[in-house]
């Protein structure tokens, strides 16, 4: 006999079902906004054995639907502080907390995730899903995936061979601007946006890094700000405001000027206007907005006018060039979360806005757009982390999981929809629809061969590598054979003096038109075959598709598509510095 | 009475707790909501749910509960533990709900029945929402009218729902007047329309209407999870002679006999699971169940978006949610059609 505790659940299941139940072994990736939810549900309804893995550290902004987190857990690790909190909710479980990156942490391996029953992702990020989504397939074990953003949110069930896979279907793309919107021809704050980050790295960061960034040892005039910008690094703190000044109105003035002149803008839609220079040089002399004592509680909400945003930056120049700040000049990153990366990018993307006619944004809404900030409220996590139980025991009702047999998911699995209005002649706030089974196309769950449309003349092996496998196709460490001969193995050291080649200069034969490579990758346990077209560059849209690469199948043939979330240099929310990139 | 406030927190601070909200609501919405007392008449699995969403977005919350913690009941209410059994349910409660959220103001109300108008009007007061978890309350469908009109003259939001093992059944009444703007697009795109005029029939109308008229285009009858909701409130308030037992026998006869009475029907497999079910309610259903109606609540009362009227079911075994009509008055426009759209980067 169950405990009484577990009553509600054992009068639905019956002692037999509840029994699978209690000591399923559950996965859960991702303690955040879905997995407080998960993770309460799965212990109340007596689910004992229980194993969660995130990466990440409790922020202020979490405590709004995070539920198990309290403002003293400010800085820890989710996993650790919701594996303890669902204890309390029922002592019986056993949890096995791990702050680790499901992606690169090697404990995660194949054979890890085959010693679990089932595994449900409470995950905020493509790279992370589509990760687990592999491992899943490979262990063969369900995966119950979920996702919100606002009010809306889905569930659905993934099974190898039975279901479609998270991959079976078009992702959205990562947008990367090109250089020039951003240089010269922004459109969008979100443009400025990243021209302000850009900024800030050129100035605190690793300026060479920098997008703005002109190489001395170039052809040709440097750009009229470089020295004015170089200059602001190494000022003292009370040349701050002097040099902020003269490097703004460089920028925001002489630049726009000797640009006009060079005729960059004959044929814009929209010419710049440069801003008045004393405007910025006595601005950042004067008091920037953050310090006004008193300030209103929404001065965040405001936009700042030009001479504010001069002294907002002169302000944080002076924090950052302060001596106990001194060590981190040259190695700032931009981290939304960090007060003074955050108004200054917020003040410079103000600036570049006013120049190119485009209407600034306050800090809080710049925050937003840098950040790559979605919005999330309590109540549709809880939804969906709802919904995902409901799966979890049909798949233990339906034999599924825990049973001689095995019932195709194909036959009980649902997708399910979270509406905000009543949809559907149903009129539905909760949309439940039948699984698509595996798709042809797909590379991960069906081996179908990819093709790629590249320049084989101009493409190395290592951009190959980078961009084509890593990035686009999701590889964590590829092999790529041609035929017989191996090209790429990060064992191999002999192979590495390839990576510079491109790719019709590699040895046997070449990469060319219509080569066909197996690309292996161990740690996920995927071999798929890549079939190779030459495109010539001079063919590719630079300004739709600046990496001039098209992959024309299956998951990652989506057209890149152009929201706030997903740009250059940003990756998931919380996920600066780059190092943090892969979540979970 | 116990009353968990902290100090008075800067609206800086508050904004930075509640940033992913407003930039989805908005500040307007966001003010409402902390302006806003939420009554939980009954802590049963649904309004443990509810609780916990509405005090997390700002609202303050007063808890109301006749029973006492038993050890069944700590398989939904996370606020309670082993050693709180025998205990009050709002007193085991209170202090965790409260530390939830130290912005929102949480505190024990009367847990009396309602007899009259007065008492409930006495209730009622200082609430801007009222929420019935029906099975884990005293009250009658008779105490849960004077209730919903007691509602109806201060203004406040009035919301009854009851969980089950298989599904829930929820009703709204936001009053004979309702105002909210609907807004459609995102970011700079987003517009906002004039403001919108919903009425909602009271708790007596809504469920005095023929159990057959319920339905959507194209049901055959109505959503199992309204009938069964229905049948327990009848089953509940049957003569006292003969509530003997509850047994499984028992529940299917009465219910057939009365879903005959209507030339309704439902399968018998339906209905003894049911019995089996009614008033066991697991976490994960409470969840699905309380994050649907918190949504809702948020919407009454930020005034944004047309808010359910004035049903919602929901069934366990299809995981279908809709959304229904119980209403003497016709129903003014039909809901506009729309495809299932995937909100999310999946
Ligand atoms: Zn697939």
């Amino acid at each position: 006999m169950a405990q009484p505790r577990y009553d509600h659940s054992v009068a639905g299941l019956g002692e037999a079902n509840f029994e699978k139940l209690r000591t399923c072994k559950v996965l859960v990736v991702g303690a955040g906004g879905i997995g407080c939810e998960l993770l309460k549900n799965l212990v109340l309804v007596g689910c004992e054995k229980l194993t969660v893995v995130d990466l990440d550290t409790i922020d202020v902004s979490n405590l709004n639907r995070q539920f198990l987190f309290r403002k003293k857990h400010v800085g820890k690790s989710k996993a650790e502080v919701a594996g303890e909190a669902i204890k309390r909710f029922n002592p019986n479980v056993e949890v096995e907390a791990i702050h680790g990156n499901i992606i690169t942490n090697p404990l995660f391996k194949v054979d890890w995730f085959r010693g679990f029953d089932a595994v449900i992702n409470a995950l905020d990020n493509v790279d992370a899903r589509r990760h687990v989504n592999r491992m899943c397939l490979a262990a063969d074990k369900p995966l119950i995936e979920a996702g919100t953003t606002g009010f809306l949110g889905q569930v659905f069930c993934i099974r190898k061979g039975e279901t479609a896979c998270y991959e079976c279907f078009p992702k959205p793309q990562r947008v990367v601007y090109p250089i020039c919107t951003i240089r010269s021809t922004p459109s969008q704050p979100v443009h400025c946006v990243v021209w302000a980050k850009e900024l800030f790295k050129l100035l605190f960061g690793d300026a060479s890094a920098s997008m703005l960034f002109d190489d001395p040892a170039a052809e040709g005039e440097p750009s009229s700000f470089a020295s004015a910008c170089a200059a602001v690094r190494t000022t003292s703190v009370d040349g701050a405001s002097k040099a902020v000044g003269a490097a703004l109105a460089a920028l925001c003035d002489a630049e726009v000027k000797a640009q006009l002149a060079l005729g960059t803008y004959k044929t814009a839609k929209k010419v710049p206007t440069p801003l008045s220079s004393p405007e910025l040089t006595d601005g950042a002399a004067s008091q920037p907005p953050s310090t006004i004592t008193n300030r209103p509680a929404d001065w965040d909400r405001a936009v700042w006018t030009a001479p504010q945003c001069s002294a907002e930056i002169a302000e944080v120049a002076r924090e950052l060039l302060s001596n106990d700040m001194k060590e981190r000049l040259g190695s700032w990153e931009f981290d939304k979360d960090d007060e003074a990366s955050m108004r200054f990018v917020a003040a410079a993307a103000n600036l570049r806005c006013r120049v190119f006619h485009i209407d600034p944004l306050s800090l809080y809404e710049a925050k937003g757009v840098a950040g790559n900030i979605v919005p999330a409220i309590a109540t549709t996590n809880a939804v969906v982390a709802g919904l995902q139980v409901l799966e979890l025991l049909r798949l233990v009702e339906q034999k599924c999981i825990l049973s001689e047999e095995r019932t195709s998911l194909a036959e009980v699995g649902r997708y399910t929809y979270c509406q905000r209005f009543p949809t559907g002649r149903k009129c539905e706030l909760l949309q439940p629809v039948a699984l698509e089974g595996p798709q042809p196309t797909c590379y991960v769950c069906r081996n179908a061969t990819i093709p790629v449309a590249l320049d084989t003349n101009e493409t190395t092996l290592q951009t190959f590598v980078d961009v084509v496998l890593k990035k686009k196709l999701g590889f964590i460490d590829p092999a790529v054979d041609k035929g017989n001969s191996g090209l790429v193995d990060s064992e191999d050291e002999g192979l590495a003096r390839n990576l510079p080649l491109t790719l019709a200069k590699l040895p046997a034969g070449g990469v060319v038109n219509g080569t066909l490579l197996c690309v292996n990758d161990f740690q996920i346990d995927l071999e798929v075959n890549v079939e190779v077209r030459h495109k010539a560059n001079k063919d590719f849209d630079e300004k739709a598709n600046p990496e001039r690469v098209d992959i024309l199948t299956g998951a990652a043939a989506a057209p890149a598509v152009a929201t706030h979330h997903d740009f250059i240099s940003q990756n998931d929310e919380n996920s600066e510095p780059a190092a943090k990139k892969a979540r979970h | 009475m116990a009353t968990f406030t902290s100090t008075k927190p800067s609206e800086e601070e508050t904004n930075k707790v509640y940033d992913r909200q407003i930039r989805l609501w908005g500040a307007d919405a966001q003010r409402r909501i902390q302006a806003s007392r939420v009554l939980f008449l009954g802590l049963g699995p649904a309004n443990v749910e509810l609780c916990k969403n509405l005090v997390l977005a700002g609202f303050s919350a007063t808890v109301a509960d006749h029973r006492k913690v038993d050890a069944a009941s700590l398989g939904y209410n996370f606020f309670a533990d082993a050693e709180s059994i025998g205990k009050g349910v709002g007193e085991a409660s209170v202090e965790n709900i409260a530390e939830l959220n130290p912005f929102a103001d949480v505190k024990i109300g009367s847990t009396s029945s309602c007899s009259d108008a007065a008492t409930a009007e006495k209730l009622v007061e200082g609430h801007g929402v009222v929420i019935v978890d029906v099975p884990c309350t005293r009250g009658s469908e008779e105490e849960r009218k004077l209730i919903n009109e007691a509602c109806r003259k201060s203004g406040a939001k009035f919301l009854a729902v009851r969980c089950s093992g298989d599904g829930a059944a929820a009703f709204l009444d936001l009053g004979a007047e309702h105002t909210y703007v609907v807004e459609t697009g995102e970011g700079a795109k987003k517009t906002t329309s004039a403001p919108q005029k919903a009425s909602y029939c009271s708790y007596a109308d809504a469920v005095g209407v023929a159990w057959d008229s319920v339905k959507n285009k194209k049901m055959a009858q109505p959503p199992t999870p309204f009938l069964l909701d229905r049948l327990d409130a009848l089953f509940a308030d049957r003569p006292t002679s003969k509530k003997r037992s509850r047994d499984e026998g028992d529940f299917v006869a009465f219910a057939r006999r009365e879903l005959a009475a209507r030339s309704l029907g439902l399968d018998d497999t339906i209905l003894a699971r049911h019995a089996r079910v009614a008033g066991k309610c697991p976490a994960h259903i409470a969840a699905v169940v309380g994050g649907v109606l918190g949504q809702e609540v948020v919407k009454a009362v930020s005034g944004r978006g047309a808010p359910t009227n004035n049903v919602f079911a929901f069934d366990a075994a299809t995981g279908s949610g809709t959304a229904l009509f119980a209403s003497p008055v016709e129903r003014a426009a039909a809901p506009k059609a729309a495809v299932p759209v995937d909100a999310i980067e999946l």
